[in-house]
């Protein structure tokens, strides 16, 4: 069952287009991610399918409603990027009031716990670290019990510990059978937290698949580097199983291809006798998918 | 209604805990009261106040009209244009929470701040001042209207401005005219007629007017009157249509 149905999304603010032509949509009880650089629209895309802005082209539907209607904002948990809350609220009692909003909130006291914020229950916002003000308002969108969360860059500002408990906090409230939507900057995390991926590129889906899928999309799927012991040319290799090209620069040889290519090039320099020394097997990763799919590094403007 | 009781009371506390404006605006009303009402003079019946004293006349309504101008121009716009700026008002508008209702409780707490002030120039009028109890029954209403008045006139502000530092730049732009008009430093029964006359089609000035001849016991003129329904029909009419809740 589609929960969030976005279709040709168009939104331009004055002359300038922010999203040109973004079509995906969201089935009940996945993790969906957003993937872009900064400035394709990921945010407007999403700031569309929270009510926040209408639409100027194409249809937004989230649960079957307009996401307009009142009734959506007691279904739909969102957390916003760069919003803040009054400084001197505390913790508890922004939870508290926030879940005094819905017809069923969650209990503020375990969402506490669950964030690592049960300590600072007591602490005014304005004497909040980053990752916690992060983590109060990751508590915030879910302290409503909603039926979809959409999570706008969920752990910037995290360290590497508070992301991985955010994940697995996401991971918990998906299996409560929460449909989450996500959007993120960060390809590891993509991969590792979306079950499909939508990946937007200056205003435009260019791809909706699984992560798995989406990498192997990517024909140079691996790239393996190394040093030959003896010299060995190019054309020696290109002919090996599942090669896909060979380029040797100052004795340092790259080949990249699909498959067990490893194992390939080691058993084609074997039989010439050649060990292949400081060899190094790189998989293909969403990243260099990413890269492939939208022609450009990511964290790079274009 | 839940949810409009719980944000006053989280606002009210809120504010509390960064009591200095608050509390300058509900001690300088009571400071101007004791400063112009010790001197005998204002216990005297003054031929251009019509025979009233100002200790019950123009003294306690100048007091009023700056609690009142600090709170409708200052506190209530400064607090939500800060929402605006810090996208808390973004955050709001992605829960069930109504914009209405959010501005119900800045208003419901800003008003109850102009109150406490008028209920402390009373009783410190009354208790240190010799100032005369006046009629309730007129002196009420006439403080209700003025709310209605004068807090649309913040919210429009509230409306306008993007951020705290636009709200208080805007606000600092009315409140020094409408405090000359509404005789803050010369008493309008002083100003030349033209000057006056301005001063009784500002709100500010209406309002202070109509303060003034409720507290004397009179029946505040039309005019005045007409000219607060003015300005909540116009600004709060304008502030509705200029409001972006997010």
């Amino acid at each position: 069952m589609t929960v969030i149905d976005v279709q040709q999304l168009h939104k331009r603010y004055g002359d300038r287009v922010a999203v040109q032509d973004v079509s995906f949509s969201v089935r009940r009880g996945e993790i969906f991610g957003i993937i872009g650089r900064n400035g394709a629209g990921k945010t407007t895309t999403v700031e569309c399918v929270e009510g926040l802005r209408e639409a100027d082209g194409g249809t937004v539907r989230v649960l079957g409603l307009d996401p307009r209607d009142p009734a959506v904002r007691q279904r739909l948990g969102v957390q916003l990027q760069e919003s803040q809350l009054p400084d001197r609220i505390r913790v508890g009692e922004a939870l508290e009031l926030f879940a005094s909003f819905y017809d069923n909130p969650g209990s503020p006291a375990r969402l506490l716990d669950q964030l690592g914020l049960a300590e600072h229950a007591k602490q005014q916002y304005r004497r909040l670290s980053g990752g916690q003000k992060q983590r109060l308002s990751i508590a915030l969108s879910l302290v409503g019990s909603p039926e979809v969360a959409v999570l706008d860059e969920l752990t910037t500002g995290l360290d590497p510990q508070a992301r991985r408990d955010t994940w697995e906090l996401i991971w918990n409230i998906r299996d409560r059978g929460v449909t989450v939507l996500l959007v993120t900057h960060f390809m590891d995390e993509a991969e590792r937290l979306c079950d499909r991926i939508a990946v937007v590129d200056r205003g435009r889906t260019v791809a909706v698949d699984t992560p798995e899928a989406l990498i192997r999309r990517v024909s140079s799927g691996v790239t393996v580097t190394f040093r030959p012991s003896a010299p060995i040319a190019a054309e020696d290799l290109a002919t090996v199983p599942g090669v896909g090209s060979v380029g040797v620069d100052d004795g340092l040889v790259t080949v990249t291809g699909s498959g067990n290519l490893a194992h390939e090039v080691s058993s084609a320099l074997a039989a010439r006798s050649v060990v292949p020394l400081s060899l190094n097997i790189v998989q293909a990763d969403l990243e260099s998918a990413f890269v492939a799919l939208t022609g450009s590094p990511t964290g790079k403007e274009s | 209604m839940r949810a409009l009781t719980r944000l006053t009371l989280i606002e009210t506390r809120l504010m509390l805990r960064e009591i200095s404006p608050p509390m300058f605006t509900v001690l300088l009303p009571v400071v101007l009261l004791v400063v112009f009402g010790l001197p005998a003079g204002t216990r005297k019946p003054d031929p251009v106040l019509g025979g009233h004293r100002g200790i019950d006349t123009l003294i306690p309504s100048m007091s009023i009209m700056v609690s009142m101008a600090m709170v409708a121009f200052f506190m209530l716009p400064v607090v939500l244009a800060t929402y605006r700026e810090k996208g808390i008002l973004r955050r709001f508008a992605t829960t069930p929470v109504r914009p209405a209702v959010l501005l119900g409780a800045q208003l419901v707490m800003n008003a109850g701040v102009v109150l406490v002030s008028m209920v402390l120039t009373l009783a410190v009028g009354l208790a240190a001042l010799d100032m005369r109890l006046p009629n309730l029954l007129l002196v009420v209403p006439t403080f209700l209207l003025g709310l209605l008045g004068l807090f649309p006139i913040g919210l429009l502000v509230a409306s306008l401005a993007g951020t705290a530092k636009a709200a208080t730049g805007c606000a600092l732009g009315l409140w020094f005219p409408s405090a000359f008009f509404a005789g803050l430093y010369i008493p309008v029964e002083y100003l030349p007629s033209v000057l006056r006359r301005i001063g009784d089609f500002t709100p500010l000035g209406a309002f202070r007017q109509a303060i003034q001849a409720a507290w004397a016991g009179d029946v505040p003129r039309p005019l005045h009157l007409a000219v607060l329904a003015a300005s909540f029909l116009v600004a709060g009419g304008l502030a509705v249509r200029y409001y972006r809740p997010a």
